[in-house]
């Protein structure tokens, strides 16, 4: 994650404000730490990005519009039920799935711990299969109810053929 | 449990990791070990966090299957952990070979164990698969060509959870990407003598690495051992993941060196005599903490890195760090001891691995 004043360096303390009542999290690097003069006390920051991780989470709940909650925290993952309140508790996924459903803010994370959205290195294939089957099915599905809603009964059937065959192709 | 499982246990506590015995491989004595390790999930499944029971015991025999057929883990030992005591786990993680955070978790889980100990793959941690390969010094090539053969063969018998743009999905956005994390094991206690450490690991901090004692938490991490490991797994490929480590790693060799020989031009004396009064202690104490004795071993190997004391054999010194911890304590008296115990007991054999002319002993 980059430092908050310079925006250039990577932030390696996090550093707790407390300022007329209401407590700002900021994440600096050193050199701005000093700039600020801040004390920090020898190795007591362990200097994790599990801790920079989970003080993001919260943050970002004292931003939201619902008295500390996040505007997002009742959204759920159609696939395994993980809602992105629990995300913002634990610090972790329900399933694979949650990474395309909890999208934008998620993707804005990723950013800011990683400094980047996307994957350099090792491809796997196979997974990429895997995917393109998964949307597949989620598009088909999709279909499958709304020829239902029109009472399409024969396509509809034909639909269900088709994303058994994907469900084969699967395993 | 399978009836094997206290028999392998028991004969490994009498030995060490086989990498260990390279220990001393780095010739400045500074970087101890290098380790890689992989992230990986199953498509289709809830993370372990998020399953239940059936879930889990699914993707364990998922995974155990595709472990037994596949060739470069033919000689690996599978270990469930689902049914072992708390003592046998808590011995397991003095050895690296699990997490603290897996001796925690009760639901179907495992661990497969390669040859040696340098291979270890944990099933239903907080990602389904974390595979885990450790050699001796630096060893970011080596260590990664090993682990990737594992995971290019496992991956072609499981589904890997993997989705672009951001690759391999893990349980925490903290590892999605490459799902590697490279850490570097290396002994300071020059830097710790001088006080230099806390602003030379910051400053490490700014090439991307994350910093962690090994022994003890904050500020009062003891032995002078500290991890080094990425931060950072989206947007870097693996290559430039080793290369950075590998960079830090030479710029804290570099520091080391320059304390090192710092205390050597301003104040030898008290420098020989701190590692002299380790070697005294440690060959006739009868009672050592943990943490007086990590301490001692670490003022003892640094005595051998810069030539104060000979007939020290490095690779025994650093299987103490290992054979003294708790769990392994209680091991070898076969009862779960208490902490004065094991403070006897530890002395009593420090006492006989090292001996007062400043030789080791090998094994008795
Ligand atoms: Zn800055
Ligand atoms: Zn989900």
């Amino acid at each position: 994650m980059l430092c908050q004043d310079c925006k250039q360096r990577v932030s390696t303390v996090v550093y707790t404000e407390v300022r007329e009542g209401t407590k700002k999290v900021l994440h600096l690097c050193q050199a701005c730490v000093e700039k600020r003069g801040i004390h920090t006390p020898v190795l007591k920051n362990p200097l994790q990005v599990e801790l920079l991780f989970k003080d993001m989470l919260q943050e970002m709940g004292e931003e939201g519009a619902f008295e500390g909650d996040h505007p997002l925290d009742a959204e759920t993952c159609a696939d395994c039920g993980w809602s992105f309140a629990r995300f913002r508790e634990t610090g972790l996924l329900g399933c694979p799935r949650c990474y395309t459903t909890f999208g934008e803010p998620l993707r804005d994370l990723l950013r800011r711990v990683h400094g980047s959205d996307e994957h350099l290195g090792k491809v796997y294939e196979k997974g990429e299969k895997l995917a393109a089957i998964e949307d597949n099915e989620e598009f088909l599905r999709e279909a499958l109810e709304e020829a239902v809603e029109r009472e399409e009964f024969e396509q509809a059937a034909a639909i269900r053929d088709r994303i058994q065959r994907l469900q084969r192709q699967d395993e | 449990m399978p009836p094997g499982l206290q028999k392998t246990l028991q004969e490994m506590s009498g030995r060490v990791p086989s990498w260990l015995e390279a220990s001393d491989r780095d010739e400045n004595g500074i970087v101890i070990s290098t380790s890689v390790r992989l992230a990986r999930n199953l498509h289709g499944h809830n993370f372990p966090l998020h399953a239940d029971e059936a879930e889990l015991e699914e993707v364990l025999e998922k995974t155990w299957a595709a472990c037994s057929a596949i060739e470069p883990l033919a000689d690996s030992y599978r270990m469930p952990l689902q049914d072992l005591p708390w003592e046998d786990k808590r011995f397991l993680v003095e050895r690296h070979l699990i997490s603290p955070a897996m001796s925690e978790i009760e639901g179907p889980a495992g661990v497969i164990i390669g040859p040696g100990e340098c291979l270890s793959i944990m099933v239903n941690e907080e990602d389904h698969i974390r595979l885990q390969q450790v050699a001796a010094g630096m060893a970011g090539e080596e260590t990664w060509s090993v682990l990737e053969a594992v995971d290019d063969a496992l991956g072609r018998e499981l589904p890997y959870a993997y989705r672009e743009p951001y690759g391999y999905l893990t349980a925490s956005p903290i590892n999605v990407g490459t799902g590697l994390r490279v850490s570097v094991l290396v002994h300071l206690p020059a830097l710790v003598l001088t006080s230099e450490v806390e602003a030379v690991l910051r400053h490490a901090t700014q090439n991307g690495v994350q910093v962690r004692g090994v022994h003890g938490e904050g500020s009062s991490v003891y032995g002078n051992l500290f991890q080094v490991s990425n931060q950072r797994t989206l947007g870097r490929s693996e290559a430039d993941i080793l290369d950075s480590l590998q960079r830090v790693a030479g710029l804290l060799t570099d520091h080391e060196q320059e304390a090192r020989s710092t205390l050597w031009h301003e104040a030898r004396l008290q420098l020989e005599d701190k590692i002299h009064r380790s070697l005294g202690l440690l060959s006739s104490a009868r009672v050592l903490s943990i943490r007086e004795s990590m301490n001692l071993l670490s003022a003892v190997r640094l005595g051998v890195n810069m030539g104060v004391l000979s007939g020290v054999e490095i690779s025994r010194l650093d299987e103490l760090t290992i054979l003294t911890q708790p769990s392994h304590l209680d091991r070898r008296e076969g009862r779960v001891l208490d902490s004065s115990e094991r403070d006897m007991l530890r002395a009593e054999l420090v006492r006989s691995r090292i001996d007062a002319s400043g030789g080791t002993t090998s094994h008795e």
